[in-house]
């Protein structure tokens, strides 16, 4: 298991072909070695770019009452993009995100019932709709094999209008228990309570990843399923608790904002459909499956909440937010991974190799190929 | 043999479960058969049904395109724009090519982010939904703005119940369907789905066929857009919703989103199918969360129909490996 380090396990075509590109050049292992640990850089970068222009244009951004804004919401983001990171990991994809949070909200309320002894109960029964709705998602796809795209978006859609006739028969309970909500509220070190959850939650993935044997093994099936088969690692049961832990994962989300929101509305969840998987892309992994970072996903969270507050604090129109968050995701995508990796990979190839390692066509063009779980 | 099944067995399934509905409706309901209802029913169906066909286009080259939504939304607003309420012919005429003007450059636009600049196209167009649908509420951020009444009337003009432009769809789509299977460039296009190397180093230009598809997709997307417009009448920032039901429609329809396999005709079915359950519900007083759970429940239920063979097979195999464990434990005794 050593050798499925971070350099090891690289997306099929990825970095790989990478390294194949600067292999004849007398650089080789100087750039290799740089382009592989370059993946998950620009999104840094990127941040840390955003940041100092906001401090320049917006420097209400970076204040207090902005924080107080920012970092609940992203770490709402960054928990429903982690869950949608660990689908995207085996070359899947999660649509049902929206749909278990908003029945998970829900579920807080109606479970509860506005009292502060059933809020454990209620928050337990939240997680566990997760846990089921995903372990529904992981079996159809990981054991039956059908495809991931639209499996997730019946089961989501299933489980909304579920959510929408279960909204209906708590109408009278509005608001989440009155012990959720101050907890979200309370700020130990400043900040809420929320945001310790998010960073423990992203520590522990990304620490669970890169130092248990388990998280290894879950890394290696979503490197090359066929190896990790080979290799005798049980490639089902890993997809399938993928999916189970990511429904998990939004569940816990979908608590979260609940907690931050107080009330649930029609729309509670909605925006979680294709911003988290924003994230997961721009954070640097590829949707034809293969690493992924936990630390870069929770930074490409804060960037895309940094970025929607900054455009706020613009006085940006709700019209030109979109805009500018759609050219943003496009741009973010074009610098992240190894695409800038590649290009100088490129021009560092000798002349005299023309051609033929370019014919490995790049594995983004297939995003869900269901063949490949 | 499997390839074989996969391509009827959509189209017969979604044939039968319409029959099978309309009948059932009608016997429940008489007010289903009216014309005034069976019409409404056919046009309610145009939008999603041209935008599936358009979806369709990139699924069978291995893509597809989440920016269909908001492209409806762009063109109905442009349309309260460029052709309003009491404008005459020579003003629609040119208000209506601004439409197709705007979904040519959505395409060329998507389609140079997928295959020149190399991003997955999930996330290309996700870019482009967002940007759309800015652009749409920059231009109207509230509904506002009639849309001219003429051109609706041309455009839903009807024989009896049967809209002439459902006609023309349906037409559309055998003509599609004969294209894909029957000629050259079809068979160029399945090809480059199912394996787009091997279709590239057979020499065909597979760049010029991805980015065909693409750009036809926001093509289809903008004549929807033409329906949802006749049928909001206003210019709306805040319709479409069309993304993942197009995409429904075509895997119902029997595409596969691995790309190379498809049928518009089976898509047209399934758009069909899918405005069916959502017009007979109400018929029968049933909220409309049933009909979202009934349609997902479907789309699953096909999906596993779908892949029947290549389910069976893959439970036959391992139970012959299951065999053969047994007789091989059992020798050495034997």
């Amino acid at each position: 298991m050593r050798l499925l380090g971070r350099r090891s396990v690289s997306a099929p075509g990825g970095t790989g072909s990478v390294a194949a590109l600067a292999g004849g050049s007398r650089l080789a292992p100087v750039v290799t070695a740089a382009l592989v640990g370059s993946r998950f850089l620009p999104i840094w970068i990127a941040t840390a770019l955003l940041i100092a222009i906001a401090a320049v244009v917006a420097p209400e951004t970076l204040q207090g009452t902005s924080w107080g804004f920012v970092l609940p919401y992203m770490t709402i983001l960054a928990v429903a993009a982690l869950g949608q990171m660990l689908v995207i990991m085996h070359a899947g994809i999660d649509l049902s995100i929206p749909g278990v949070m908003f029945l998970g909200g829900n579920l807080v309320v109606g479970v509860a019932a506005g009292s502060d002894d059933q809020l454990a109960l209620a928050v337990l029964a939240c997680l566990g709709l997760g846990a089921v709705v995903g372990l529904a998602n992981g079996v159809l796809v990981g054991v039956l094999r059908l495809n991931p795209l639209i499996v997730t978006l019946a089961v989501g859609q299933v489980v909304l209008a579920l959510g929408l006739s279960y909204s209906r028969g708590i109408a009278n309970e509005s608001n989440v228990p009155q012990a959720l909500s101050s907890w979200a509220g309370d700020k130990p070190l400043g900040v809420s309570w929320v945001f310790w959850v998010g960073v423990l939650l992203t520590a522990f993935v990304a620490l669970a990843l890169r130092y248990t044997a388990a998280g290894r093994r879950f890394q290696a099936v979503g490197a090359n399923p066929r190896a990790a088969w080979m290799a005798g690692i049980r490639v089902r049961t890993h997809v399938v608790f993928a999916y189970a832990a990511a429904g998990t994962l939004y569940a816990v989300a979908a608590v979260l904002l609940a907690g931050v929101r107080i009330s649930i509305d029609p729309s509670f969840g909605a925006a979680y459909l294709l911003a988290p998987i924003a994230a997961v892309v721009i954070a640097g992994a590829s949707l034809a499956g293969g690493l992924a970072s936990a630390t870069s996903t929770w930074v490409a969270a804060l960037a895309l909440t940094l970025l929607t507050q900054m455009l706020r604090i613009l006085g940006l129109s709700t019209a030109m937010q979109f805009v500018v968050f759609g050219a943003a995701i496009v741009a973010g995508m074009l610098v992240s991974g190894d695409r800038v990796a590649a290009v100088l990979g490129r021009l560092l190839r000798p002349p005299e190799h023309p051609g033929a390692p370019a014919e490995a066509p790049p594995p983004e063009h297939h995003p869900v190929d269901p063949g490949k779980l | 043999m499997s390839l074989r099944f996969r391509g009827w067995m959509p189209l017969a399934l979604l044939s039968v479960l319409i029959v099978a509905i309309a009948v059932y409706a009608g016997a429940r309901e008489p007010a289903f058969y009216s014309d005034y209802n069976l019409r409404n029913l056919l046009l309610t169906t145009m939008p999603l049904a041209l935008v599936a066909l358009g979806q369709t286009n990139a699924l069978l080259v291995g893509g597809f395109d989440v920016s269909v939504a908001a492209l409806v939304t762009m063109c109905i607003v442009v349309a309260s724009f460029t052709m309003p309420a009491g404008a005459a012919w020579w003003v629609l005429i040119p208000g209506a090519l601004a439409l197709v003007g705007v979904g040519l450059a959505t395409g060329v636009f998507n389609a140079t982010l997928i295959r020149v600049l190399g991003l997955p196209s999930i996330i290309a167009t996700l870019g482009t939904l967002s940007i759309l649908q800015g652009g749409a509420l920059l231009l109207r951020d509230h509904p506002e703005g009639p849309i001219s009444g003429e051109a609706i009337d041309v455009l839903t003009w009807s024989v009896g119940f049967l809209p002439l432009a459902f006609v023309g769809v349906v037409l559309l789509a055998v003509a599609a369907d004969l294209w894909l299977y029957r000629s050259r460039r079809g068979l160029a296009v399945r090809a480059v789905g199912l394996d787009e190397t091997s279709a590239r180093r057979l020499g065909m230009s597979t760049g010029r066929v991805v980015f065909g598809a693409f750009v036809v997709c926001s093509l289809m997307a903008a004549l929807g857009g033409f329906y949802a417009a006749a049928q909001v009448q206003i210019g709306s920032p805040i319709v479409g919703g069309y993304a993942l039901e197009s995409i429904a429609a075509a895997v119902l329809g029997g595409a596969s989103l691995a790309g190379g396999r498809g049928s518009f005709v089976g898509a047209l079915l399934a758009a069909v199918f899918l405005s069916l359950i959502k017009n007979v519900l109400p018929l029968f007083q049933q909220p409309t969360e049933y009909a979202q759970i009934t349609i997902g429940a479907l789309i699953l239920l096909a999906l596993l129909l779908y892949q029947g063979p290549e389910l069976a097979r893959r439970f036959r195999s391992s139970w012959q490996g299951v065999g053969r464990l047994r007789t091989r434990g059992a020798t050495p005794a034997g």
